[in-house]
This record gives structure tokens, C-alpha cells and sequence, in this order.
């Protein structure tokens, strides 16, 4: 289980935009996890929570948006949604995938409050 | 009032860049890096012994054993080769900061071949760049041969599948093929090596495939980065 470190890696990108925007009261977190970025983000809520109050930002409210994982085949051009377990091309069979979206744990944007 | 900040960065784009600096010097200085995965008990210790006996006079390696509390494995491994033990405290997976502070405590500055026996554990590892050249992932015929569809990811972001301890074949209902086809599912470029390490078998075409890839890292050909 890495999300809370993962998390504590988060909590660091944000101080480092707070400090670069000189200041604010971190409102909300908007993270986008791809289905194959190999994070459960249930735990990654619940890290959230707990490392959260210990840190300068324990208003902030985290918001996850999943992405499924996306594939275009290389040779037929065809894009599909992949299954975990299979990144053959369901049209040609051809093994030359690019996966175009589902394997990043992004940072979308914050929202900061200022007084 | 509030302002919306537009980021849109990974959450691991500071230990990537870490990671890939120190791909990059490894590469600079002609090392090859190797990260083992696998399950606990599948073999990651046994087959560096095997290894290191193997490319003894052909190379130079060194390890950095990732453990969660003990140094068991690097005392296992301090007779064949340098060692330097990275103790989690309990966490399931290394990071790239780990592995430099164990390098520079190596007594072995500039290694053909640095291993990086990760922790066992077949999910979070995969997630993680060790600034590996290679990852290599093993998986024992005791653990049965539908693991690499169970833990897709560690099998997508790895070079080559070590299937361990073929011996015991007989006994058990685990089938190469079987496994291999899973995982070629999943990772069509995997390079497969089906090994025994007691007694040794397969050790030697698994060290050539190390040696070609040290060879053609010292003439600028560099595995594909996969994560």
C-alpha cells in the first residue's frame, strides 16, 4: 500500500505552488488516477485525510477523477479501452500499442482561497 | 475569493526526474541498473547468488537489497558480491531516494552491473522508478501461472519474466506456456528465462541476455523505458 506516500509526494507539490503563488488557503485538490496508474484512489482518499490535518493545508478537500485506460493500436489506428490483462489490438491483433490515456496520477489544480 | 492554479503534473514528476538523472548517470559511467520484482519467496536472493557465481570473471556487479526490517538478504549476499542493504521501515516498495543514498554507500563506485533487489510485493514496486535500466520480474512455478494477468502492471513495465524454480515443474500444476502467453498478453516484448537456482539451470542464457544488454548500453542502444 503506497498511496500514502504518494500522497506525502503531493503534499510536497502543493507546498511548492503555494510558496510560488505566495500564499493562499488550499481549498480544494483535483487529482486525476488512471485506472492502470496502479493506485487505489479509495486508499488514496483515506491518506489523504489523515496526512492532511497534520499539514499547512488541512482545509483542503481532495476531488478524484478517474481515467480509464486508453490504448490506440499502431498499426490499425484503432483506439479502444483496454482491459488490464490484454494490450492486443481487438481488430487486428497486432501488439503495437500506445496507451494514450490511465497510467498518470496528476495533479490537475488547486483551488486557493485568499482572505 | 479564490483562484483556480492550473497544474496538470504527475504527483511523481519530482522522483521521476530524480530517477531519471540517475539512470542517466549510470549510463554516463557504464552501468547497467536491474531492478528485481517479485512476490516474497519467489527467488530474488537465490538467483543473484547464481548470478554472481555465474558472471564471476566476466563482470563486475554489485546490489542494493531492498529489505522491510532486517538485513537477512544482504548477509546472504555479502559473500558473492558488494553489498549495501536499504531498510524501509516498513514500507512496501523502495524509491529512487533510497537507492542513491544506498549507492554511495557501496564500496563499489563503478559496478558493470547494479541489481536492485526490490521488496516483495507484486503491486506497489511497479509504480515506482528505481532508475533502472531493466526491470525484470520473477515469478516462481509455486506462485501458479496466472499471475501475470492478476498483476498486470508489474508485468507491463518490465523488460524480461524470470520464471524460477523450474525444478519443481514436475510437482506442480504451473505451465511455462501458459504463463508466458499471459504475460505476452500484456507485454508483447517480455524476453522469458525459465531458471532453476538448486540446483542451477537456465542461469547461463540469463546472464548473456544481461551481458548483451550491458553491451549494447555501452554503445548507446538503451532499453525502451517502460512505466
Amino acid at each position: 500500500m503506497h498511496e500514502y506516500s504518494l500522497v506525502r509526494s503531493l503534499l510536497r507539490q502543493i507546498a511548492t505552488i503555494v510558496q510560488e503563488q505566495e500564499g493562499g488557503v488550499v481549498r480544494r485538490v483535483r487529482l486525476r488516477v488512471g485506472t492502470f496508474a496502479g493506485v487505489e484512489p479509495r486508499l488514496m482518499e483515506i491518506a489523504f485525510r489523515e496526512l492532511v490535518r497534520e499539514s499547512p493545508f488541512s482545509a483542503a478537500e481532495l476531488y478524484i477523477e478517474e481515467v480509464p485506460l486508453v490504448g490506440r493500436c499502431e498499426d490499425c489506428a484503432l483506439d479502444w479501452e483496454l482491459p488490464p490483462d490484454n494490450f492486443l489490438c481487438p481488430r487486428c491483433g497486432g501488439s503495437r500499442v500506445r496507451v494514450m490515456s490511465g497510467e498518470a496520477i496528476e495533479l490537475v489544480e488547486l483551488e486557493l482561497g485568499r482572505e | 475569493m479564490s483562484t483556480t492554479i492550473v497544474v496538470n503534473q504527475d504527483v511523481r514528476a519530482e522522483l521521476r526526474a530524480r530517477a531519471a538523472a540517475f539512470r542517466q548517470r549510470m549510463t554516463a559511467q557504464g552501468t547497467l541498473v536491474v531492478n528485481l520484482v517479485s512476490s516474497p519467496g519467489a527467488g530474488k536472493t537465490s538467483l543473484l547468488q547464481q548470478t554472481a557465481l555465474a558472471l564471476r570473471d566476466r563482470a563486475k556487479p554489485a546490489v542494493l537489497v531492498g529489505d522491510l526490517a532486517t538485513e537477512r538478504d544482504a548477509e546472504r549476499l555479502a559473500p558473492y558480491l558488494p553489498v549495501a542493504q536499504l531498510t524501509t521501515g516498513g514500507a512496501c516498495h523502495l524509491e529512487i531516494p533510497l537507492v542513491e543514498t544506498g549507492f554511495d554507500r557501496l564500496n563499489e563506485p563503478c559496478p558493470d552491473l547494479l541489481f536492485i533487489e526490490n521488496v516483495g510485493n507484486l503491486v506497489c514496486p511497479a509504480s515506482h522508478d528505481l532508475g533502472e535500466h531493466l526491470r525484470v520480474v520473477l515469478l516462481s512455478t509455486t506462485e501458479g501461472d496466472d499471475k501475470p494477468g492478476k498483476y498486470p502492471k508489474m508485468f507491463r513495465t518490465s523488460h524480461a519474466l524470470v520464471i524460477t524454480k523450474s525444478d519443481l515443474l514436475p510437482h506442480v500444476p504451473f505451465r511455462v506456456d501458459a504463463a508466458r502467453e499471459d504475460a505476452r498478453k500484456i507485454q508483447p516484448e517480455l524476453s522469458l528465462f525459465v531458471t532453476s537456482s538448486y540446483p542451477a539451470e537456465g542461469i547461463a542464457a540469463w546472464c548473456d541476455f544481461l551481458l548483451e544488454t550491458l553491451v549494447r548500453l555501452r554503445t548507446g542502444v538503451l532499453p525502451p523505458e517502460r512505466k
